[in-house]
């Protein structure tokens, strides 16, 4: 090799006298010789008063290579790797070679020193686990292979920032960069975050008391290829030699900010420097990320003046006319710190990290409850939504127990304070969060403004878990917003979502009956509705309790709602979902139907409800049963204040019924049990509501004499009980009649598939 | 990806090239080794390519190219192949040729003291031409025309299997197999103004692989002396095909003999004649490969330094030093490879980059499943 290498300082020892167990394995390999393409080189140690322990091993490594490369590897390069006594960090790996390239995953902090290649992409405390010095150098010659074929850095992979790993982190507002910053001198504070530790530095905006006041002056570049700066700028005039480039004349930029800072009395500052590079893929012109630099200098704005002539003395007084400025201030003397950038979480960014697409659309939230408070968290945090939160309750002290409130907030109303809790964590420039502490029934003086919300949202999600809530968003809220609506069960075991399409066309009340007919449909969902076991009283009165549900599962529950409202938004189909977990290992496992198509008529007094899946199923039992009748009885719903009545499905007809050509007489044998399990699945919302029965081909879907007699005696018993009489007939066709409250010889109201 | 790996053989050769599209070409088969002897580093080459063999699902060799009939070229072929002409050299664990390469020498040589190899498959190679089918010649059709005769044959009967050089052999294309062979030697030269057929010749070929549209050049250089190669780059420069001697990939031939660069063995390095300098110096590209398919190059002042057979470190340095170092390429000899003390197959894997030597280290785990585990009681 007749490469220059850099130089190592430390004294070259013998392998066998190295005393860190990590170099001392890793020279042992080396210098055995069993490993074909590597030759140790040398071995050092540096000693120092103050410094830990380093122990180095220099080595040759040939490098497994394409003749045709993407980076200038060598066949053999020279490496050095040191380790330190303490064994807390990953070994520098070095590639000494003078010219060694400046490719991705690499950090050169200076000219002239090593270039450090980053070979773990894992923390040291993980590689250690299996970390030998056989596989560490299969790592480094990895590194070495990929890198000169320029596959280490993937082309998905995002492109690798200019400027890696150098000084601390400096963390800036998310709109540092907005277009109307550029620019523009910005004035900010900044604290260190813990006593004595400057790794992570926090600017402010404004002059605030106990920070350290900056002025920062933030420039655009032009693009730049990735890799096109070696080492971060170690004074003002490198800065400004890497800047021209780009398309900045820093220095002479600075003296005209300078000059026009010096009249705003701000000279005490001190100045940092950011510098936004849009970034290209080599052989690219597209933009694909901008990397921003900051420059912190340890000197004020006046010696900075002062250095680079701005002002003719020392005192600061007079300006130095453009163009007759001293060549030697050339900004040589400034030194510069490089920080990090950071900028605080955008809704771009918070969505990004999800790996969803960030949605701004506009919601109203009915409940601030527990699960509410998970799912709106949730959806905020990933870049979800404007929010108008709706909860008439205060915040007591055990709802902190599930909540995301805090007990300071015990007391105060749950929507205003989870609506400052999402103000303050989230990308607060750009979300908009309203919060009304009423009942969305009765709302009070906030009606105009709710209704208003209610009227320009794109999206209504009811988690109130009441049923009055839903059906009152279903039916007697205006707005032409999606309905969707997610609980828990009593247990606090399953999730329950239920979501209407995007046209409304079947809405939420009627979604909530077809929920109901999958607990009867779907026998592993049996308990979904039974009453949790124990009770826990957190006040005085007989109706203070509240189930035992773990938060876990409300959190867990609560993602998984928190995913569906995406998933619902992105789709124009409405869903029924139940997602049933098991307390005991958390599977978790998912039930659903399709909604299906609803028909309504108004019959009198009264609104019919039925659906698809209800007509098909009974014409399904006629056709099955022919040439003879059948029939059964009818399952459903009433609405008595808006006087509705759903009817969602049919118990099959009793074993003991007479089915004959022309007639058919419902049984009774076991009828009773099975209502009682109806009410039982679906805690009662589900009951007996009318009867069925089929007409043969042939002969029309209207009343018979005897049927006449049937629905008299239905009309007798249903009265009694203050509630029509339903009766259908189904008949020739796939046609069913509805009579409900009367019944014409003329017919009823006829549905079809 | 192509793949071509060489054995360490000692001196002597044997190339496989393993197409993209799975055909198998062998170049050369000389397998010395003693399989029997603990001590000899050398290959099984019998056992490794029947092997290589099983693992892929074949029986057939889709290319067998025999440079000339040296024993170091042909040793144990007839204990590998499965040879038409003779019922001996078929059944089981036999593999099959589906076209012969051979320089016409082969048919027409009549040299006493052939090899068993060499022997089987020159009667093999005079089989399949006087049948007509699975062979290629490579010389003028003019220099075969007493051999055809004398079998109650004509040139315009066997034409369609003889291949001039300056052309491709016609079994391999780029379009259809990503690769194709110029034959550089044999060749007629004029001397005195009549064409001069010299059957002495071995075959010499450029090989093109194209990948993804880039190509990577292999000169399979047989045993050609300094001489040889100066003829071959006088005809070469004089069609102007000087692309056709471009190599990414050299297997050198005669084992790292000086005499394939020059007169003089030379006190440390062998210098080159003007051509072979022009060859290896101008033709060779960036990160180039050259193979030496010899023994260990013998180090200065030792017995073996001393033997006047190949390899010569002369011309060692003369490659590594004028050709090898300056284009940042490697040098491989098949019997250093990865060690001297455990030398295994050269790999060199061809794709849209160009030539790759592997150097997979086998430690650990995975030299342990690379083999049989030792005898346990």
């Amino acid at each position: 090799m007749s490469e220059e290498f850099v130089k190592l300082s430390g004294e070259i020892i013998e392998a066998s006298s190295l005393r860190i167990p990590r170099a001392l394995a890793l020279a042992a390999v080396v210098e055995k010789g069993t490993h074909p393409y590597v030759k140790l080189v040398e071995c050092r140690r540096i000693e120092g008063k103050d410094i830990d322990v380093l122990e180095a091993v220099v080595f040759d490594v040939e490098v497994e290579r394409p003749q045709r490369i993407a980076n200038d590897i060598k066949r053999e390069e020279r490496i050095a790797v040191s380790f330190t006594a303490g064994d807390d960090s990953s070994p520098v790996v070095m590639a000494m070679r003078e010219d060694f390239p400046r490719v991705s995953h690499t950090n050169a902090t200076r000219k002239g020193l090593a270039c450090v290649l980053c070979i773990y992409d894992q923390a040291w405390s993980h590689v250690v686990l299996r970390w030998t010095p056989v596989a560490f150098l299969e790592q480094i010659r990895n590194w070495l292979t990929e890198t000169s074929k320029g596959t280490l850095h993937q082309d998905d992979q995002p492109l690798e920032a200019l400027l890696m790993n150098v000084g601390p982190t400096l963390i800036l507002p998310a709109d540092f960069f907005a277009d109307e910053a550029v620019g523009k001198v910005q004035e900010f504070s900044v604290f260190i975050t813990a006593k004595d530790d400057l790794r992570v530095l926090l600017a402010l905006k404004g002059q605030e008391d106990a920070g350290v006041p900056i002025l920062a002056y933030s420039f655009q570049a032009s693009p730049q290829h990735q890799h096109a700066i070696q080492f971060p700028p170690q004074n003002l005039r490198e800065l400004h030699d890497f800047l021209v480039p780009a398309g900045i004349d820093l220095i002479r930029e600075l003296r005209q900010r300078l000059f026009d800072a010096a009249s705003t009395g701000n000279r005490d500052r001190r100045l940092l420097l950011l510098v936004a590079v849009p970034m290209v893929r080599d052989g690219n012109t597209t933009i694909e990320a901008t990397d921003t630099w900051a420059f912190l200098t340890p000197m004020t704005i006046h010696e900075v003046g002062v250095a680079i002539d701005v002002w003719p003395d020392s005192h600061g007084s007079g300006l130095v006319l453009p163009g007759h400025h001293d060549e030697n201030a050339n900004g040589e003397s400034i030194q510069l710190e490089t920080v990090r950038p950071q900028f605080r979480l955008t809704r771009a960014r918070a969505a990004a990290a999800s790996g969803v697409v960030p949605d701004a659309r506009n919601c109203v939230a009915i409940g601030a409850g527990s699960l509410g408070s998970h799912v709106v968290k949730l959806l905020v945090q990933s870049g979800f939504g404007n929010w108008t939160l709706v909860d008439e309750d205060r915040l007591l002290p055990h709802n902190i127990a599930r909540h995301t409130l805090y007990d300071s907030s015990v007391g105060f109303p749950k929507a205003q304070r989870l609506g400052e809790q999402l103000l303050e964590g989230y990308y607060p420039d750009e979300i908009q969060v309203k919060s009304f502490e009423a009942d969305i029934i009765r709302p009070g003086p906030a009606k105009v403004e709710i209704d208003k919300q209610l009227v320009d949202c794109d999206l209504i999600v009811d988690v109130a878990a009441s049923i009055p809530v839903s059906r009152h968003l279903s039916l007697d809220v205006t707005s032409d917003a999606r309905r969707f609506s997610t609980f828990m069960n009593p247990q606090g075991t399953d999730l329950v979502v239920i979501a209407e399409d995007a046209e409304r066309s079947i809405p939420l009340d009627c979604l909530e009956m077809q929920y109901y007919r999958l607990l009867l449909d779907e026998d592993s969902l049996a308990d979904h509705l039974a009453k949790p076991n124990g009770q826990l009283p957190y006040a005085r009165s007989c109706r203070d309790v509240t189930s035992q549900i773990p938060n876990h599962a409300v959190a867990m529950l609560g993602a998984i709602a928190c995913k569906s409202i995406r998933d619902v938004s992105e789709s124009q189909q409405g869903l029924i979902s139940i997602w049933k977990s098991d307390s005991q290992t958390c599977e978790v496992k998912q039930f659903g139907v399709v909604p299906s198509p609803i028909q309504t008529e108004q019959l009198g007094q009264w609104r019919l409800v039925i659906d698809g899946h209800l007509v098909a199923k009974i014409a399904a039992m006629r056709r099955g049963k022919l040439p003879v009748e059948t029939g059964g009885v009818l399952l459903g719903s009433y609405d008595l204040v808006r006087k509705i009545l759903y009817v969602v499905d049919t118990l099959p007809s009793p074993p003991d019924s007479k089915e004959w050509p022309t007639l058919y007489i419902r049984g009774s044998r076991g009828l009773e049990s099975k209502l009682e399990e109806v009410r039982r699945k679906t805690d009662g919302q589900l009951e007996y509501v009318g009867e069925w029965h089929s007409h043969p081909d042939g002969c029309a879907v209207r009343p018979s004499e005897d049927d006449l007699k049937v629905f008299a005696w239905l009309t007798e018993h249903m009265n009694e009980a203050g509630l029509p009489a339903l009766m259908a007939i189904a008949g020739e066709f796939d046609v069913t009649a509805w009579f409900l409250g009367e019944m014409l010889r003329s017919g009823g109201w006829e549905t079809g598939i | 990806m192509h793949r071509m790996t060489f054995y360490p053989l000692g001196n002597a050769d044997c190339c496989l090239i393993d197409l993209e599209n799975e055909k198998k070409i062998l170049f050369d088969f000389g397998d010395q080794g003693d399989p029997d002897d603990l001590y000899d580093k050398r290959i099984d080459l019998c056992a490794t390519l029947r092997k290589n063999m099983e693992d892929a699902g074949k029986d057939t060799y889709d290319v067998v190219a025999i440079t000339h009939l040296d024993d170091d070229h042909t040793c144990k072929a007839d204990t590998f192949f499965h040879l038409d002409y003779a019922k001996k050299y078929q059944g089981e664990g036999r593999f099959k040729i589906e076209v012969l390469w051979v320089p016409a020498g082969v048919i027409t040589e009549t040299r006493n003291g052939l090899g068993d190899g060499a022997k089987a498959l020159q009667a093999e190679a005079r089989h399949r031409l006087k049948k007509g089918y699975g062979i290629r010649v490579f010389s003028r059709p003019a220099a075969l025309k007493d051999w055809l005769e004398d079998n109650d044959l004509t040139i315009e009967e066997r034409e369609h299997l003889i291949t001039d050089a300056g052309n491709v052999a016609e079994e391999l294309t780029l379009l259809g197999d990503g690769i194709e062979f110029f034959v550089h030697s044999p060749f007629a030269t004029r001397q005195n103004g009549a064409l001069f057929d010299r059957n002495r010749d071995s075959l010499v070929m450029q090989a093109t692989f194209e990948i993804g549209g880039a190509q990577t050049k292999a000169i399979l250089g047989s045993d050609a002396d300094h001489n040889a190669w100066t003829e071959i780059v006088d005809i070469t420069k004089y069609h102007n095909r000087e692309y056709r001697l471009e190599w990414d990939i050299f297997k050198l031939p005669h084992h790292c003999s000086y005499l394939s660069i020059g007169p003089e063995k030379g006190e440390d390095k062998t210098a080159p004649v003007e051509n072979v300098e022009w060859l290896f110096e101008t033709k060779g590209n960036d990160r180039c490969i050259i193979v030496s398919p010899s023994k260990p190059i013998p180090v200065k002042g030792t017995d073996e330094d001393d033997d006047p057979q190949p390899p010569h470190r002369q011309a060692k340095k003369y490659y590594c030093e004028e050709v090898v170092n300056p284009k940042d390429g490697e040098w491989k000899v098949t019997m250093e490879h990865p060690s001297k003390g455990k030398p295994e197959p050269i790999a060199i894997e061809i794709d849209s980059n160009g030539a790759t030597l592997k150097k997979a280290a086998a430690l650990g785990a995975a030299s342990l499943v690379s083999r049989d585990a030792p005898r346990a009681g």
